[in-house]
């Protein structure tokens, strides 16, 4: 086996002008789940796209397993399962027949489709109507179950859980959990915090085109500045807050606002000999986790609100 | 995929999504050209139609490229019938709609960002296109010869049949060639409906130019530029074209306009 899957030399794709992703330097190893994280427009569209041969790259080359996808993509693709961002399918097919049409033009046998379908839920009476009559999540479960369904090496996801309920997207989770410890690599693309945090090991952070950090999920979780919220039933010295990872953000009366970062065991020593009315302590945002690298906020509004699955 | 050529599972899926206009359109060619020639012959028109030519001015006669009043009259309008604008329309329906639907309308609806990370090469795409629809218009020309066969053979129709077999030879070989080139033409675009736009008005412009160079006597020069010239059935029949000269300048243009295409949609972004 080639230890590194999917490696992408200085790439860059330019849209006339428009930088789409510049200068972009990935290593994916094999049995590696990486997470790709990043605003909607960040460029891991284009990423996927280009990793993918769908588009040629301005500058720059894309190697999967050890050759270069321009020239070898359809004996790279029999071994890759793809789940693509803005899914289309073939909406006169049905279910059972897409499934086929896409078994039949891979190289591997479906030996997971029936394991598949039956976690999914999708029931042969499913299959037998037309994709048109679909609704969105069911859609998605097939492309799930396509990219899946001949157990292949590589896996590339363009945030694959759009439009699925709590419990496919865990039944997602499970099995990509299940192909990382078969050994399999996955490329997990998403804009959600909490769900590369689930099941990569490995994330990296794109924002306008440009690749702005790498780390081992452990190291961003402890890199993090994360804001907690304390209600004390009285008002208290804020001195015994002075340590190391531990900012104080404001103090009105009873209430204090910390942003905190790396080991929240001391914070805790600490909490634990004072009486607590009441504690927030929220999962990070995407933007929040941006600005941990990157001065300028990503985006304001209601995108910076989804950040759990 | 084993074969380098053909993409068994693509073309049996084309064939599943066509296969009822396909249906249709041969029921088309099939009842067009024997209900032509079931009123030309038996309801008396084609004396109509002679008297009617008679009184149009030269240029006009020049345009339907008949010679009312000579003996070869009746077979040059019964010959009329495979240039016919409800059999081109039959003949081109399916290069024009299917080569905008499967490269530019693929592009557009990203149904290729599953079916491209397939094993499969690139140029096997246009290549089977090329390949289903020089099978759908091979069957579609039969159609349109088994209908004037039907015809014959009832009617006692007075022609040589065989001359009509090359006749039926040179439409496939033109319609082959303008598949190709609503292929190439297609295989530029990102939008199903701008490239149908292209290919309809490239080939009514063809149609125009053609239309003016014959009833303009002294445009005639022009008429070795005119992609129309490849397929005349009337001339053909008349033997003022050669039937060998006209397949093979289609041949070859169908050639170029299938490595264009080619060449193109392997290197293009999707």
């Amino acid at each position: 086996m080639t230890p590194t899957i999917i490696e992408t030399k200085n790439l860059s794709k330019y849209y006339g002008k428009t930088c789409g992703i510049e200068d972009l330097n990935l290593q994916i190893k094999t049995g590696e789940v990486f997470g790709f994280l990043g605003p909607n427009g960040a460029g891991k569209t284009t990423t996927i796209r280009l990793i993918l041969n769908l588009l040629r790259p301005t500058f720059g080359h894309v190697l999967v397993f050890g050759k270069r996808v321009e020239t070898h993509y359809y004996r790279i693709f029999k071994n890759i399962g793809v789940i693509p961002g803005e899914l289309k399918l073939y909406e006169e097919l049905t279910g059972l027949y897409f499934l086929e049409y896409m078994n039949n033009l891979s190289s591997g046998a479906p030996v997971l489709r029936n394991e598949l379908l039956e976690a999914f839920q999708l029931k042969p009476e499913h299959l037998r109507k037309k994709i048109k009559q679909y609704s969105h999540g069911m859609k998605q479960k097939l492309a799930i179950i396509q990219a899946f369904q001949a157990n292949p090496d590589l896996i590339i996801m363009d945030e694959p859980s759009e439009g699925l309920d709590p419990l496919n997207k865990n039944i997602l989770y499970q099995y990509v959990r299940r192909f990382k410890e078969k050994g399999k690599t996955i490329f997990f693309s998403s804009h959600y915090l909490a769900e590369v945090d689930k099941v990569c090991d490995r994330v990296g952070l794109v924002k306008d085109g440009r690749l702005i950090a790498e780390e081992q999920i452990g190291q961003l979780k402890k890199k993090m500045v994360r804001r907690m919220e304390i209600k004390f039933s009285r008002e208290i010295d804020t001195t015994v807050f002075d340590l190391p990872d531990v900012q104080i953000k404001s103090k009105t009366g009873n209430e204090i606002i910390l942003n905190v970062s790396g080991d929240l065991n001391p914070l805790i020593d600490i909490l634990a000999g004072l009486e607590i009315e009441n504690m927030i302590f929220p999962e990070p945002s995407l933007e929040e986790t941006f600005l941990t690298y990157y001065e300028e906020p990503i985006f304001t509004g209601p995108v910076s609100e989804k950040n759990s699955p | 995929m084993k074969n380098r050529f053909l993409l068994a599972p693509y073309l049996k899926k084309i064939l599943h999504d066509q296969r009822w206009v396909l249906i249709f359109l041969l029921l088309g060619a099939v009842s067009f050209e024997f209900f032509y020639a079931w009123i030309i012959d038996a309801t008396g028109m084609l004396k109509f139609v002679e008297t009617y030519l008679k009184l149009l001015p030269p240029a006009m006669q020049n345009l339907f490229n008949m010679q009312p009043g000579t003996a070869m009259f009746s077979t040059q309008i019964l010959v009329f019938g495979f240039a016919h604008p409800f059999i081109m329309i039959i003949l081109s329906f399916l290069p024009v709609s299917m080569a905008s639907r499967y490269l530019a309308g693929e592009v557009e609806n990203h149904t290729f960002d599953i079916f491209l990370t397939k094993a499969i090469r690139r140029n096997l795409i246009p290549g089977n296109l090329f390949i289903f629809l020089l099978i759908a218009l091979f069957f579609q020309v039969c159609a349109m010869l088994a209908g004037m066969w039907i015809a014959y053979l009832y009617f006692n129709l007075e022609i040589n049949f065989s001359d009509y077999v090359y006749v039926a030879l040179t439409a496939y070989a033109f319609y082959v060639s303008m598949a190709a080139g609503a292929i190439a033409i297609s295989s530029f675009f990102s939008e199903r409906g701008k490239s149908l736009a292209v290919i309809i008005g490239t080939l009514i412009t063809f149609y125009f130019f053609d239309s003016i160079i014959r009833l303009n006597e002294s445009l005639s020069f022009l008429r070795q530029f005119s992609y129309f010239q490849l397929y005349q059935p009337t001339e053909l029949i008349r033997g003022l074209k050669s039937v060998s000269h006209s397949i093979l300048i289609s041949s070859l243009i169908s050639v170029i306009c299938l490595l264009i295409s080619l060449l193109n949609f392997r290197r293009r972004d999707i």
